[in-house]
């Protein structure tokens, strides 16, 4: 599995890298850590260049297999690009720090094609919606990108992390991590099933019997429940302040329709607590 | 050794209920019967003799097919009394003519909690749960059996809930902490715990009976809440005890948002000379 952890230098970037960083020692997942820095910068930003060494270290430790810390300083390696010299720190994983600059949108979505990352993490901040004065970024971000994506907001994800399922098609990748953020949380998994006007379609049935099995199997506890399909938004609302949100956005789901791009952007902001967009 | 009735369909409720029933059978001593009702829908069947023993078998055949995968897929391994029984005709009726014939000690079915507790107090006000003879297990989730919670209440003898609650875990393999819950519906904005008095001589008296049938330090809990605070606090137990509830109650609304499976019982209505004033609710 490969992580890319989108970071800039405020608070709920370190709250994410955290979780981030134990879901990586968890799984010894490759990662990188990109830093977005303003458009304008020709030079490294400072307050970046303090909180790297320490978003650095949330990933070293004794179960960690990103080896040891080093920090011999930034390279340019193009134009607007910087990649800290970890050279040395023998890790059996992959931990690359980068610093870009530019149009933060399209850094993050090369940056995932060029990492070939399976999930993306990045913080949000629960009271103003924005990244340095770039409005509803990691909304943006989450409610763009073709990858599996985790929204943190606060230090925790919650008690339970409840995920809604209205499809067929469901990821391995998403599986694992769901299975992993409710282990390294120590959360209850709750699996939503959305029922239309002739109940729970049989295809989604028989997937959430796969599921459900899978997380058995597993030894994670997993409940499950029916909700019908209009009372979904006031439904997600609700689940969101006690806990984390996940939503299996696919092709074929008619989340999508509830959650549509300007949704979903909305609902992030809007809700109180994290939100995982698993696809 | 209890005997028990297990509907199932290839869904979902029934994977949970199979799951979880086989899980009580092995630790309890419990054996199961596997029931699935082909329903034959509206359409007549068609023609007399031949042509309609072959389209009842060929009904049957399908129903046993999907049963099979089921068993299959699910790769449980639990005491059975014979081999499934598949049925055709309406579900309520086939189901109560079993039980009335099997002499069952239980009968369980899965259940998906949805959004509206209304779908389940339907299905509990239906034919099918109306007129069962024995106490009804609804499996919503599948969660392992540490812990029970018994939910008693003013109206509910506790001298008659007791046997069927013996019947069934009297022989439970492992440790099982009983927990015994006295509701009171409120509207304070969270849930209040009251000294067990509050329940009068209650709960004194079922912990001297359940101390008397082997179950020591049975905690004692009087709590006064919304029925939605007192179905989030009793979220961690693996089971809940309670007698059948009546229509649109508290009590029944608890049940309703409970993502426990729940185990009801719905004593027979003769006065027994133990139960003393005898009915329930």
């Amino acid at each position: 599995m490969k992580l890319l952890v989108v970071v800039d230098a405020e608070e709920y970037s370190r709250q994410a890298a955290r979780i981030a960083a134990r879901f990586a020692i968890n799984t010894w997942a490759d990662v990188t850590i990109l830093a977005l820095q303003a458009k304008n910068g020709d030079t490294l930003n400072a307050r970046l260049l303090d909180a790297l060494p320490e978003i650095q270290c949330m990933f070293l430790g004794n179960d960690s297999p990103f080896g040891e810390y080093k920090d011999t300083g930034f390279q340019a390696v193009s134009d607007g690009t910087w990649e800290m010299d970890r050279t040395g720190s023998d890790g059996r994983k992959q931990l690359k720090v980068l610093v870009r600059r530019g149009d933060w949108l399209r850094i993050v979505s090369e940056q995932l094609e060029q990492e070939q990352a399976d999930f993306l993490f990045l913080g949000a901040s629960s009271d103003k919606p924005e990244w340095e004065g770039e409005l509803r970024f990691p909304q943006k971000v989450a409610a763009t990108v073709p990858c599996s994506s985790f929204v943190v907001k606060g230090s925790s994800m919650g008690k339970t992390l409840v995920c809604c399922l209205d499809q067929a098609s469901v990821s391995q990748e998403s599986l694992e991590i769901i299975n992993q953020l409710v282990t390294i949380q120590e959360a209850e998994l709750k699996i939503v099933g959305l029922t239309g006007p002739h109940g729970l379609r049989e295809k989604v049935e028989e997937r959430m019997m796969q599921v459900l099995r899978y997380y058995t199997e597993r030894g994670v506890r997993a409940w499950v429940r029916l909700v019908n399909e209009e009372e979904l938004p006031a439904f997600a609302h609700e689940a969101s302040k006690t806990g984390t949100l996940g939503l299996w956005l696919g092709k074929k789901s008619l989340l999508t329709k509830f959650f549509s791009k300007d949704r979903l952007e909305q609902f992030i902001t809007a809700s109180e607590s994290s939100v995982v967009i698993l696809k | 050794m209890w005997r028990s009735l297990i509907y199932l369909d290839e869904d979902l409720p029934s994977s949970i209920a199979l799951r979880f029933a086989a899980e009580q059978a092995n630790k309890t001593g419990g054996r199961l019967q596997v029931l699935h009702v082909e329903d034959p829908g509206k359409k007549a069947a068609p023609g007399t003799g031949w042509v309609r023993r072959s389209w009842e078998q060929g009904l049957i055949k399908a129903g046993l097919d999907e049963v099979h995968r089921l068993l299959k897929t699910e790769k449980v391994n639990c005491p059975h009394i014979s081999s499934p029984k598949i049925l055709v005709g309406s579900r309520d009726d086939e189901v109560l003519n079993e039980l009335r014939h099997g002499m069952y000690d239980l009968y369980v079915e899965g259940y998906l909690n949805t959004s509206s507790t209304k779908d389940f107090l339907k299905l509990l006000n239906g034919k099918r749960f109306q007129n069962t003879t024995c106490p009804v297990m609804l499996v919503k989730n599948m969660v392992p059996v540490h812990n029970i919670l018994i939910l008693a209440g003013e109206a509910v003898p506790f001298e008659v809930l007791l046997p069927y609650f013996e019947k069934i875990y009297g022989t439970f393999d492992g440790q099982l902490d009983i927990t015994m819950l006295y509701y009171r519906f409120g509207e304070e904005k969270e849930l209040v715990f009251q000294a067990r008095e509050e329940a009068g001589s209650y709960l004194y008296k079922a912990e001297e009976m359940l101390a008397a049938a082997g179950w020591e330090d049975v905690e004692c809990q009087v709590v006064q809440g919304t029925p939605e605070q007192t179905a989030v606090y009793m979220r961690n137990y693996g089971l809940v005890f309670s007698s059948f509830p009546s229509r649109q109650t508290p009590r029944a609304e608890l049940l309703a948002l409970l993502s426990n499976p729940v185990l009801l019982c719905k004593p027979k209505k003769a006065r027994s000379k133990k139960a003393g004033k005898g009915g329930l609710i």
